[in-house]
């Protein structure tokens, strides 16, 4: 009904609803819970996926321990652990700040481990001790200046422990281990030569509540007993030098199209940073059939992705593939094209897409 | 030097097929699961606190809800429609926890009643679904803003399709005259 298409319309576009922040937090929660089980049910595939780690491949879990060995001392404290490094051997020392320090507030102790930037993305590895309070502070939201200049964000994702039974130890401990990767709101850039003050406040802390933690199987904890938020001001001021990331971050020229069973694929280009690859392309011919995604081999042929985003069209058409990977130390890399269609996957190796890397 | 930031254009969005999503989280994709979530996280509150009444129930039941969505997903049929299927999980878990509260929600508090003429500032759409009567809020929410079918509405409110369709039509007129008003003030 015509009548009614229009009150829809109106009814969404004059749409003025507010979700209260304790609601998306409390939703945040269980999505976290949700993760957590999941991973903990992958960990009866180690081996099937053993044997592609050599080659690197995370399969886009935060909380994966299938990766990782026993060893993990200090190292839980730097970034490369969060992202898997240790499995290719390399780091992002050229690039991160190592910081270190800790401010203590309100009963719990924040530390600044290191911290890294890109020019569309911002890198936070913390650690709470929560053992000053009741509950156990789990996650922790980060204001970043840059010289003096709040920058605006559009989300993060949240990396935990990739070892779960560490990441269960440490919760006894009420020790949280994490890393927040940032996003600026598309199609904002960082100036990272000129980047040379940070200031970084965390001004919010989730914690789960104690009761929940005693009781977690009770029913009859409500919502409101499971969480709690503590606002503070845990603030870190220190120098940052931008200089040698904004000159090994490079966007390729492409340009080059593809015909792929049903779809015809435009690559326009490939950026390229210590910490991803990003397809930029326009494709043709519709998804009924399946979507077009790409995978990223090396030199040697093995495939290098770590966690695919798919993510934003912009005002000229193009969509962008982000995979994360380790870039460091590549002189090539293979951009091969697959079609998803669910549940199978067909490569197009013959269709690759190489480029060399300065 | 000041860091050159420049503004999006706000257009952008998660781009990723949501159908895709739906048949990543079937596999068990959490990270897939929560963005479909945090992309229906409005419509749930929507549900839950028109429903409930108070945020601590409402959170409740949806955390309820994820969690049992995420359990059943596999087994949804038609990866279409899984915004409906997920407010109907919704709808069910309020509709326990209505009944667990074993009492009868006060309705005076919330219908106020539609006092247009007194009002001659922009009327928002938040303000007058909470202005209107109960039995008809939950239906313009579930018809007009999560596109439930009547034959749906009926049968997770457990009411006759007659009766969803009366309520429906005494809310169009309401609505009618909220729109009237828009477009006069936009005059």
């Amino acid at each position: 009904m015509n009548n009614d298409k229009n009150i829809k319309e109106f009814l969404k576009k004059n749409d003025n609803l507010v979700v209260p922040k304790s609601i998306t937090k409390g939703i945040d929660s269980t999505l976290y819970e949700i993760k957590k089980k999941e991973c903990k049910k992958r960990r009866g595939k180690k081996t099937l996926i053993a044997a592609s780690v050599a080659t690197f491949i995370i399969a886009g879990c935060v909380y994966n321990g299938d990766a990782v060995g026993a060893a993990i001392d200090k190292a839980v404290t730097k970034m490369e652990h969060f992202l898997q490094y240790r499995l290719s051997g390399s780091n992002l020392s050229d690039y991160k700040t190592v910081i270190g320090t800790t401010v203590e507030k309100k009963g719990i102790k924040v530390t600044l481990n290191d911290f890294y930037m890109e020019d569309e993305r911002i890198f936070i590895n913390t650690s709470i001790d929560s053992k000053g309070i009741e509950d156990y502070a789990e996650h922790i939201e980060a204001q970043v200046y840059i010289n003096g200049e709040k920058v605006d964000k559009s989300g993060y994702m949240e990396i935990g422990n990739p070892n779960y039974e560490e990441d269960e130890k440490d919760k006894e401990n009420k020790v949280k281990h994490s890393m927040r990767i940032y996003s600026l709101i598309p199609g904002s850039t960082i100036d990272l030569k000129n980047a040379k003050d940070i200031k970084i406040i965390f001004d919010d802390v989730t914690a789960t509540k104690k009761e929940y933690l005693d009781n977690p199987n009770d029913p009859n904890i409500k919502a409101s007993d499971k969480v709690a938020y503590i606002r503070g001001n845990w603030e870190f001021s220190f120098s940052y030098n931008g200089e040698k990331v904004s000159k090994d971050i490079v966007e390729y020229k492409v340009d080059r199209s593809i015909n792929i069973e049903h779809l015809k694929i435009h690559v326009k280009s490939v950026k390229v940073t210590p910490t991803a690859v990003t397809v930029k392309f326009k494709d043709y011919g519709g998804h009924v059939k399946g979507q077009p995604f790409f995978d990223i081999e090396d030199e040697n042929g093995n495939i290098i992705n770590m966690h695919l985003y798919r993510h934003s069209h912009y005002d000229d058409g193009y969509n962008e593939n982000r995979i994360e990977m380790n870039t460091i130390g590549l002189k090539k890399i293979k951009i091969v094209p697959y079609i998803d269609k669910h549940p199978e996957k067909r490569y197009f190796e013959d269709k690759a897409v190489t480029v060399d890397l300065k | 030097m000041k860091i050159k930031i420049i503004p999006g254009n706000g257009k952008e969005k998660i781009n990723m097929d949501e159908v895709d999503l739906v048949k990543k989280s079937k596999k068990g994709d959490g990270d897939a699961f929560s963005i479909l979530i945090k992309s229906y996280e409005k419509d749930l509150y929507r549900v839950a606190i028109s429903m409930l009444k108070n945020d601590d129930d409402a959170l409740d039941c949806i955390q309820d809800a994820i969690l049992k969505a995420f359990e059943k997903v596999e087994r949804l049929e038609d990866e279409r429609y899984f915004k409906t299927w997920l407010i109907k999980i919704l709808i069910n878990r309020c509709n326990d926890a209505l009944a667990k509260r074993n009492k009868i929600v006060v309705l005076s508090e919330i219908n106020k009643g539609l006092s247009y003429s007194e009002n001659t500032e922009k009327i928002e759409v938040k303000e007058f679904l909470d202005k209107l009567e109960e039995d008809l809020k939950i239906i313009v929410i579930l018809y007009y803003f999560e596109d439930l079918s009547v034959k749906d509405i009926a049968e997770n409110l457990n009411i006759p399709e007659g009766t969803v369709k009366s309520r429906l039509s005494r809310a169009r007129n309401k609505l009618k005259t909220l729109m009237n008003i828009e477009c006069e003030e936009m005059i």
